[in-house]
């Protein structure tokens, strides 16, 4: 969506669930296809109506904002359908006529996996184009539970707060549900917790690279947390709102453990 | 302008109504039934038979007896008779030809409109099917409406107080729970949530499970291969199960049932209310994840529900009405008609397209979310479930490997994580994506909902601004050429009854009249 949903409904963004319900009936008598049978203007009016309608209600039960595309830094496109997590989806869709292996990354893949050497699935971008997001790092897995496997295409929409609704209706807490645990709730900010968490998975799996490198990346998001304060840049909003800064701190604290493999794209 | 009318398609019964005055009004089919059985046979004369006409000879001629097709919708399932396929579409059609035609005796007036009525939690390409069946059958599907909707629409047609309903809608092969907020002129759908294989059929094949085991224990004989003593079996299996409604004991009494070298078998047993609860625990028990999901889905709790509304001939079950008023903490309204509510809803909805209705308007939700597959049998999700319709969204893909001059994409719906536990709708190939380095080239892709609930797809190279159409079919959907000649089939067949029967009204009306149309019991959909 391009446009801002409260916009769209003709509200501020401050409005309470009921102005929006409100407004959004207003508009629906006004553009309803059944109301104007024919009109395929209204029709097309209706659709956007509804769709800023579901991200504006999403947003109002999230306690998220609405951010213009492209706005999170999205490398030289900055229009890849995403915003919060709705169509976040868009950035990672590992199409593929080949189904077999793993591609973690926003493309449509026909051949092989296309970022070797590069052990922790970053998949980044030489061009730019800025299709990855911080949600792709990580290779998805084979789950045995598949509640586990909703939670992380949650986590990979970024719809965070779903996922944890997912994760805490599971009753084993094994290293998967940790690392999942770990990736949500980090992401929505509560960084000491996610950080626990991943140390579990890593405790429970010590053999599992995946999991070792979670830990790591969080342990070095804190410090690289930690060193931009002191910059004197405030960065503490942006990080904890903003996975994509959060993506880029933790690719410029990983690029400089392993002495700048990486390429930070978003 | 023709009438328009409201179809209930049901799995075991449909209805059909009208406005008639402002109201919606039941038209009774030509045997004086409410509601006509969703049964349609094939005679060994070659007639046609669909109704009660094809339920009563059911026994003698089970093999070329059709019933619960809708279970079969949007699947590639076909029925085979004297050579010929015919997909459950067609099947469909036969039944809802029946009711125009009925219709159209009954109002006096040609009808080619109409609202069909599908179960909520339907897919896609069942969707796509029940419209499919409409257009064989020669009807314009206006519109095709959920049918938790379409009751409480019945409902709050004339109760416009703001309120928050729950519609739970348990049919003969269907569960639906729909959240909706009723209010001024306007009805809302918030959330819906549902099992398309869970109604009363179900409950009909665990008496029919403890009738062969009854048989099997006394006389040690199998009868579940006899396929005259298993339609026996389940018609006696229904009419204790809905007189265990009423009656806390009945007694199930088929006289040769079965054949030996000894001489004939007879089945004589007696079910209680409470055994028959035992037996089908399991299936009411089941109906408790959608209801929770759906007060989940709304954001709402029990207590913030206003009213609960049962529809559906299996909310008749003692034990199902019990466990609705424990889940939801209150008693279930009993002011609507569970069996013709559905139909009345859908003429309603008629009317407001047709403009007879006016400051009414109906916001339903797609029960699914809509999504694709990503690499590792993921399941990205696009378009919630719950976002209202018509809805529409696009997104830009780009490639993944260098010169790659086209992709693959499967469509899938459901809520499952995994791309394999999903239902396809089909997948599309598009070609001709200009060669470039990968991650250059821009696709839009569109994924658009209407306000049946059917999902078409678009995509637009940006690069060349050239867009591409996809018609996305699956497996069990009928290509435009299929569904031509299925209707071509269909009016050579429907003339030939015509003609047939004809001629037998002419003879009839030579002969003495002895009797008169013999009234049908008012089947309801169990």
């Amino acid at each position: 969506m391009t446009q801002n949903p409260f916009s769209v409904l003709g509200v501020s963004s401050s409005a309470t669930e009921d102005e929006i319900k409100s407004a959004y009936r207003k508009l629906a008598k006004k553009y309803h296809p059944d109301l104007n049978p024919g009109d395929k203007a209204a029709e097309q009016k209706m659709k956007e109506v509804n769709e800023a309608y579901a991200e504006a209600l999403r947003l109002k039960k999230t306690g998220g904002t609405w951010q213009p595309e492209g706005a999170g830094g999205y490398g030289g496109y900055g229009g890849y359908g995403s915003y919060g997590g709705y169509g976040s989806a868009g950035g990672q869709n590992g199409y593929g006529s080949s189904s077999s292996g793993w591609n973690g990354q926003g493309f449509w893949g026909a051949g092989p996996r296309q970022s070797q050497g590069d052990p922790f699935g970053f998949g980044f971008d030489p061009f730019g184009f800025g299709t990855r997001q911080q949600s792709t790092r990580f290779r998805t897995r084979n789950y045995a539970n598949p509640e586990l496997k909703t939670a992380e295409n949650h986590v990979l929409a970024q719809r965070y707060h779903d996922a944890l609704n997912v994760l805490n209706r599971v009753p084993t807490h094994d290293a998967d549900w940790h690392a999942l645990y770990a990736r949500a709730d980090y992401a929505l900010g509560n960084r000491i917790s996610g950080l626990n968490h991943a140390r579990q998975a890593a405790g429970m799996a010590p053999g599992d690279p995946d999991y070792q490198s979670l830990l790591r990346e969080m342990e070095a998001g804190r410090q690289e947390y930690r060193q931009t304060r002191q910059t004197g840049y405030d960065f503490r909003s942006a990080l904890c709102g903003n996975p994509f800064l959060t993506c880029c701190a933790m690719n410029i604290a990983l690029n400089c453990c392993l002495g700048g493999r990486f390429m930070c794209c978003c | 302008m023709s009438k328009m009318i409201g179809i209930d398609l049901g799995t075991t019964n449909s209805c059909v109504a009208f406005m008639e005055n402002g109201h919606a009004t039941v038209i009774p089919n030509v045997e004086g039934g409410r509601t006509t059985p969703s049964v349609v046979a094939f005679t060994r004369s070659g007639e046609r038979l669909v109704g009660q006409s094809a339920k009563r000879q059911a026994v003698t001629n089970a093999a070329r007896t059709f019933s619960s097709v809708k279970r079969e919708m949007g699947s590639d399932k076909s029925y085979r008779v004297d050579g010929k396929d015919y997909r459950p579409q067609e099947l469909s059609a036969m039944i809802l030809r029946k009711l125009k035609e009925d219709a159209e005796k009954y109002i006096g007036e040609s009808v080619t409109d109409a609202v069909i009525t599908v179960p909520a939690y339907f897919t896609d390409a069942q969707r796509q099917a029940t419209k499919d069946a409409g257009t064989i059958a020669g009807l314009n599907v206006q519109r095709i409406i959920n049918e938790p909707t379409s009751a409480a629409l019945a409902y709050g047609f004339d109760r416009m107080d703001p309120r928050k309903v729950m519609v739970y809608d348990l049919g003969g092969g269907t569960f639906d729970v729909s959240i909706l907020e009723i209010g001024h002129d306007m009805i809302e759908v918030i959330a819906t949530a549902g099992n398309n294989h869970l109604g009363g059929d179900d409950f009909d094949q665990c008496v029919v499970g403890f009738l062969l085991d009854a048989f099997r224990k006394e006389h040690g004989m199998d009868l579940s291969k006899d396929p005259m003593a298993m339609q026996r079996l389940n018609e006696a299996a229904e009419k204790a199960k809905i007189e265990l409604s009423s009656a806390k004991e009945t007694t199930i009494n088929l006289p040769f049932l079965a054949q030996t070298a000894k001489g004939p078998l007879h089945l004589e047993t007696s079910l209680t209310r409470a055994r028959f609860e035992e037996l089908t625990a399991h299936l009411v028990e089941a109906t408790r994840g959608p209801v929770q999901q759906s007060l989940q889905d709304a954001g709402l709790s029990p207590g913030e529900i206003d009213r609960v509304l049962l529809v559906g001939g299996s909310t008749r079950i003692p034990a199902v009405q019990e466990a609705v008023r424990k889940m939801m903490g209150r008693e279930p309204s009993r002011d609507i008609n569970p069996d013709e509510c559905v139909a009345m809803g859908a003429c309603l909805q008629g009317g407001v397209l047709t403009g007879a209705v006016n400051s009414l308007l109906l916001i339903d939700v797609t029960p699914l979310s809509l999504g694709i597959e990503t690499l590792g049998d993921n399941f990205a999700q696009i378009i919630p479930r719950n976002t209202p319709l018509p809805c529409h969204h696009s997104q830009v893909f780009t490639t993944a490997a260098n010169f790659q001059t086209s992709v693959e994409i499967n469509v899938l719906q459901g809520e499952r994580g995994t791309a394999s536990g999903n239902r396809s709708l089909g997948k599309f190939r598009l070609d001709g994506i200009h060669r470039a380095l990968r991650g250059i080239p821009q696709i839009e892709v569109t994924f658009t909902i209407d306000t049946n609930g059917i999902v078409q797809v678009t995509a637009r190279d940006l690069g060349t601004n050239r867009s591409q159409d996809i018609t996305i079919t699956g497996s069990g959907n009928m290509s435009r050429e299929e569904i031509q000649r299925a209707m071509r089939d269909a009016e050579m067949y429907a003339e030939q009854d015509r003609l047939k029967r004809e001629a037998e009204a002419h003879h009839s009306s030579r002969s003495s009249r002895r009797d008169n149309n013999p009234q049908d019991d008012g089947a309801m959909e169990v």
